[in-house]
């Protein structure tokens, strides 16, 4: 009996050996990609590349994807989606005409067989293209608004897949309006004498809660021992002026001493500036409760030496000198064209030479944001940079009339090479938006 | 500002707890959608009266503008109306408002469905009467109706006549410029 086995193990052995193997790889697979499923980093199983919207955080699965249901198992959700790109109410200056929920109603069903713009995947796939993630093609605007170059004469030559030069479909703060345009008629400077950027004005309640009087060194509140080179950037610090102590910044809310604060410890103060910079490039890591952003995991090109971004790293620490964290904190790391050349510009120039024209990076980058009037007003400074990196269609608006006509703003803001060299020299072509509308608008009106 | 659209709830609440000796038979969608109806002109009406036309016409503290948010202004009525019907879509009842025309300033208001364009030609033949119909939209089934949209000032007449996005220049006080429409469902 046994001899036969033994013959029968023989005969098969070519067999059996190949059937272990197989068996043994299968094993060792599934119990890899059962680890993959399992482990809270899955970025094994991704299919693509993600954009850059989104690749920072592409290890946080279920930022986007619902993980726990068996049943929904992948699917993304779009309440995920909005969870971070909210989307603006009518009575914010962003509001966007194309709220996913106005496409949503059933007497929009026609239109939704155009396009189905109720659900933000239809426009927006991810771990596919690697760039913006958007898979409509450029002139996708016709499938609803094709009548627009007879409707409006201003249109008429224009081309479908041009639209997205002058407007962005989530943000109507980037249309040049009407009444927008009417303001700007008047032939303008190119360059004004004055610049109209505001100086920042803390709301009236952050100076009642917060502001007491300047403090002197021996003031300070901190239960340790204090080096000398902190106590004197604390010492000449906008902290130490407008009354800020030690512990202000190092405790918790259970008052315990924090070495190291971080947004957490800023938010109590700066809210608005903390909630920008989670929502944007910079802290988008941070608010999916992932290790700070580094420079290492940038796809622009960045300085050498890996640095990681949190509320210090442009804001120096005991410090927090504003002039500094406007241009050396970004050009610290960030070493594209645009940002090299900045050097070489007037606006540095003058921004260096500590004229009220000068205009820094976050001038552009993180504007100033007006919010009240009269004893309500306050200008606080956007930490969200998301919102201005698209030059073309959103800068205008925002940035670039603070200082320049707006003629002279969308003629410098279309050229490639102007942004490259970081507005280093004027434009040389004219786009006529202005005498466009302005003959559109001499028309006779009862035949527009 | 909130006047409007708490009004507008309110009546939703009170179209929903009716006294009980009226059963929910006796409510018919047309009851329900005139009584809408009803509150949306009084809530526009209340608008008009004591907000744009004592802030903007007699106190001119401040203007009504289109572009309401670029120029601190107030919304014009219509733009009132339809932010409280988007509020009311948000409570996703499937209950919904709005203004329609053959001739909207933006044209993704124009009359669509073939009931739409039916009552729209309905009314502005008959001008003192509603038009009810029922259709069946994505599968659901509708009641819906319109309602006359009259220019009652000279105001409406003249932001239309001029705006550079309306189709038609040469309306008059008086004139039916669109319908307000109201849909209620009839099924789930």
């Amino acid at each position: 009996m046994i001899d036969q086995f033994i013959v029968w193990l023989w005969k098969h052995s070519k067999k059996i050996m190949l059937y272990t193997l197989w068996l043994t790889l299968l094993i060792i697979l599934s119990a890899y990609f059962y680890m993959q499923i399992t482990e809270s980093n899955k970025t094994l199983l991704i299919q693509g590349k993600t954009s850059n919207g989104h690749y920072q955080i592409e290890e946080k699965c279920d930022s986007c994807h619902a993980v726990n249901n068996p049943g929904t198992l992948g699917k993304v959700k779009q309440n995920n989606c909005l969870n971070c790109h909210k989307e603006k109410k009518r009575s914010n200056t962003k509001s966007n005409s194309h709220r996913a929920k106005l496409f949503a109603a059933d007497d929009k069903l026609e239109q939704r067989k155009l396009i189905q713009a109720d659900q933000c995947i239809t426009c927006h796939e991810e771990h596919q293209l690697g760039n913006n993630g958007t898979t409509q093609p450029d002139d996708f605007c016709v499938l609803c608004h094709k009548d627009i170059t007879q409707e409006r004469e201003s249109h008429k030559d224009f081309a479908f897949d041009n639209c997205h030069q002058c407007h962005n479909f989530h943000d109507n703060s980037a249309n040049y309006s009407e009444s927008f345009i009417s303001k700007h008629l008047e032939p303008e400077a190119d360059h004004f004498e004055n610049s109209l950027i505001p100086p920042v004005q803390f709301p009236r309640r952050f100076k009642k809660k917060h502001i007491s009087a300047a403090l002197s060194w021996e003031q300070q509140d901190s239960p340790k021992i204090v080096n000398a080179a902190i106590a004197k950037d604390w010492n000449g610090s906008s902290h130490a002026l407008a009354g800020v102590n030690c512990q202000n910044c190092h405790t918790d809310k259970n008052k315990q001493w924090v070495e190291k604060p971080n947004h957490k410890n800023c938010v109590s103060c700066h809210k608005m500036q903390t909630k920008g910079f989670l929502s944007g490039k910079h802290g988008m890591r941070l608010k999916q409760q992932l290790s700070s952003m580094s420079t290492e995991q940038a796809r622009l090109p960045m300085t050498s030496g890996n640095k990681i971004l949190n509320c210090v790293s442009c804001h120096k620490d005991h410090q927090f000198k504003a002039k500094s964290a406007a241009v050396a904190s970004c050009l610290n790391c960030h070493d594209d064209k645009h940002s090299r050349a900045y050097k070489k510009t007037k606006h540095f120039q003058l921004w260096n030479n500590n004229d009220e024209r000068g205009v820094s990076c976050a001038s552009c980058h993180l504007p100033k944001i007006v919010k009240g009037k009269k004893k309500n007003k306050s200008v606080l400074t956007q930490h969200n940079q998301n919102h201005n990196l698209r030059p073309t269609q959103k800068m205008a608006k925002t940035v670039c009339i603070n200082c320049h006509g707006l003629g002279f703003s969308i003629d410098a803001l279309q050229s490639q090479s102007l942004i490259d060299n970081n507005f280093a020299s004027s434009p040389t072509h004219h786009i006529p938006l202005i005498e466009l509308w302005n003959t559109y608008n001499s028309k006779d009106k009862t035949t527009y | 500002m909130k006047l409007p659209s708490s009004i507008i709830l309110g009546s939703l609440l009170t179209a929903a707890t009716l006294p009980a000796s009226l059963s929910a038979a006796e409510v018919s969608a047309q009851m329900m959608a005139d009584a809408i109806h009803d509150v949306i002109e009084a809530d526009r009406a209340v608008y008009v009266e004591l907000v744009i036309n004592r802030l903007v016409d007699d106190e001119g503290v401040i203007e009504a503008s289109e572009e309401y948010n670029e120029n601190s202004a107030l919304p014009l009525p219509a733009q009132m109306l339809r932010a409280s019907a988007e509020k009311v879509h948000d409570k996703k009842s499937g209950f919904s408002f709005s203004l329609v025309s053959p001739w909207p300033i933006n044209s993704q208001n124009k009359v669509k469905t073939a009931l739409e364009i039916k009552g729209m030609d309905f009314i502005l033949k008959n001008p003192a009467k509603n038009f009810y119909g029922e259709e069946t939209l994505a599968g659901k089934k509708y009641f819906t109706a319109l309602y006359s949209d009259i220019a009652v000032s000279e105001s409406c007449v003249t932001c239309h006549n001029t705006h550079k996005d309306s189709p038609k220049k040469d309306f008059k006080v008086g004139n039916a410029m669109g319908a307000v429409l109201i849909r209620i469902p009839l099924s789930k």
